[in-house]
């Protein structure tokens, strides 16, 4: 029983130090600024961007295209095509509202369509209650990070200082990092590399834009 | 729907289609059995293509189309080289069952028998570069049409698996020498991804190297 004890105490330390620990030194407060500051993917000067696509999960690779699309002030279309014109899927994001216009039999499984769906919107920064955004500051950070709740998760959206560019977004659950997304602009400002690392299942994506559209 | 109506369905939607293809300049064909000797003595005689190649994607969310560009080669039996030079690196190379898949960042290999749908567009493409595709009436519905400058065989798939992400294929083969000079592949959301042929070399010597997967 004693040994039990002691090795349940064990575990929970090591659950503890597994955490995202890092961020409950973090201090929380409201910020209203967020909604203002943000700069997606998909920017006001750009309807349209085209990414080389690399796609490993399970140990599989997927090669392909994807196109961004701004459709309207509230509507964007996201393509996955193969380099031979096929395409894979397409998703239609409108605010909180998802819709399937086509997908392929292959990714016609529900756990892959919600985990697109949910990295997608990090990218796209859409669906996000963004007024309640609060803002989470320490002192070893020179970058401003902002955090987003929904329901059990937590989405932080890292921003460099001074132009306020998405450098990375993450997204938790209370004690886990299950996603990391990393951002990178060309001289442009448009985000030319996407790198998205899940950490709890094995698909990672890296998006590389083709400067053409 | 009504027996009654059917019929008047039929014709309508057949006219339909038959006025799309002539507003494209295209009518029907006269001489079907001529064009299908005719091009089954050119599948008999060919042994290699060498060619340029142009690819437009036509999306109707998109005004502007994705075009890209690289070199296409075929060599009897079954060896198939596509290679994407612009905008992006991209290469597949298919030596009978084997496929080698090389992109920028990733070489990937693999069995074209563990892989249905690959081996399917696989299949297709090689039927349609040799022309080969007439001669599965089973898995798609055949039309025939021509102009001035081509010869055009619009494919309908019927099988599901095929229907799922092809509406339709037309192939445009030069009146010249019967060879594939395009291949229109239209998709059930009424995308379309053009692929254009140019200078091509057909039954010029090709070295196996191309093909070899390493």
């Amino acid at each position: 029983m004693r040994n039990l004890l002691s090795s349940s105490i064990f575990f929970i330390i090591i659950l503890c130090s597994c955490s995202v620990v890092h961020y409950n030194r973090f201090h929380i407060s409201k910020d209203d600024g967020f909604e203002k500051r943000i700069d997606p993917v998909i920017q006001n000067g750009a309807s349209a961007l085209l990414y080389k696509a690399g796609i490993r999960i399970y140990g599989k690779y997927v090669s392909g295209l994807f196109l961004f699309k701004k459709m309207n002030d509230t509507t964007q279309r996201v393509v996955f095509s193969s380099e031979t014109g096929i395409t894979f899927f397409d998703f239609e994001f409108s605010g909180k509202d998802f819709n399937i216009r086509q997908c392929f039999e292959k990714f016609r499984n529900k756990t892959l369509i919600s985990t697109f769906r949910k990295d997608l919107k990090m990218i796209l920064m859409t669906g996000f209650h963004l007024a309640g955004a609060e803002s989470v500051k320490y002192k070893k950070e020179e970058q401003m990070i902002y955090r987003l709740r929904e329901g059990k998760e937590y989405f932080y959206f890292y921003l460099e200082e001074h132009t306020c560019s998405c450098l990375k977004i993450e997204n938790t659950s209370r004690c886990f990092k299950k996603v990391i997304i990393l951002l990178k602009k060309n001289a442009s400002g448009v985000n030319s590399q996407i790198s998205i690392r899940h950490k709890k299942i094995p698909l990672d994506i890296d998006l590389q834009l083709i400067p053409r559209i | 729907m009504n027996r009654t109506f059917r019929p008047i369905f039929l014709i309508a939607a057949v006219s339909i289609i038959s006025l799309h293809c002539m507003a494209g300049g295209f009518k029907e064909m006269r001489d079907t059995a001529g064009f299908i000797q005719q091009l089954n003595a050119m599948t008999n005689s060919l042994k290699s293509i060498e060619s340029d190649f142009k690819q437009e994607k036509n999306m109707t969310m998109l005004e502007e189309k994705i075009i890209s560009k690289g070199t296409f080669c075929f060599k009897k039996p079954g060896l198939i080289r596509w290679q994407y030079n612009e905008p992006y690196k991209y290469l597949v190379i298919i030596n009978n069952s084997k496929v080698l898949i090389k992109d920028e960042n990733k070489t990937n290999k693999f069995d074209m028998k563990s892989n249905k749908i690959f081996r399917k567009v696989n299949d297709l493409l090689t039927d349609c570069m040799q022309g080969t595709v007439l001669s599965k009436r089973t898995e798609y519905r055949v039309s025939f049409f021509e102009n001035e400058s081509f010869f055009i065989v619009k494919l309908i798939p019927l099988t599901k698996s095929m229907k799922e992400f092809i509406g339709n294929i037309q192939l445009y083969f030069d009146r010249k020498d019967y060879s594939v000079s395009r291949i229109d592949m239209v998709e059930p959301s009424g995308d379309n991804t053009l692929i254009s042929f140019k200078n091509k070399k057909i039954n010029q010597p090709v070295t196996n190297e191309k093909f070899i997967i390493k």
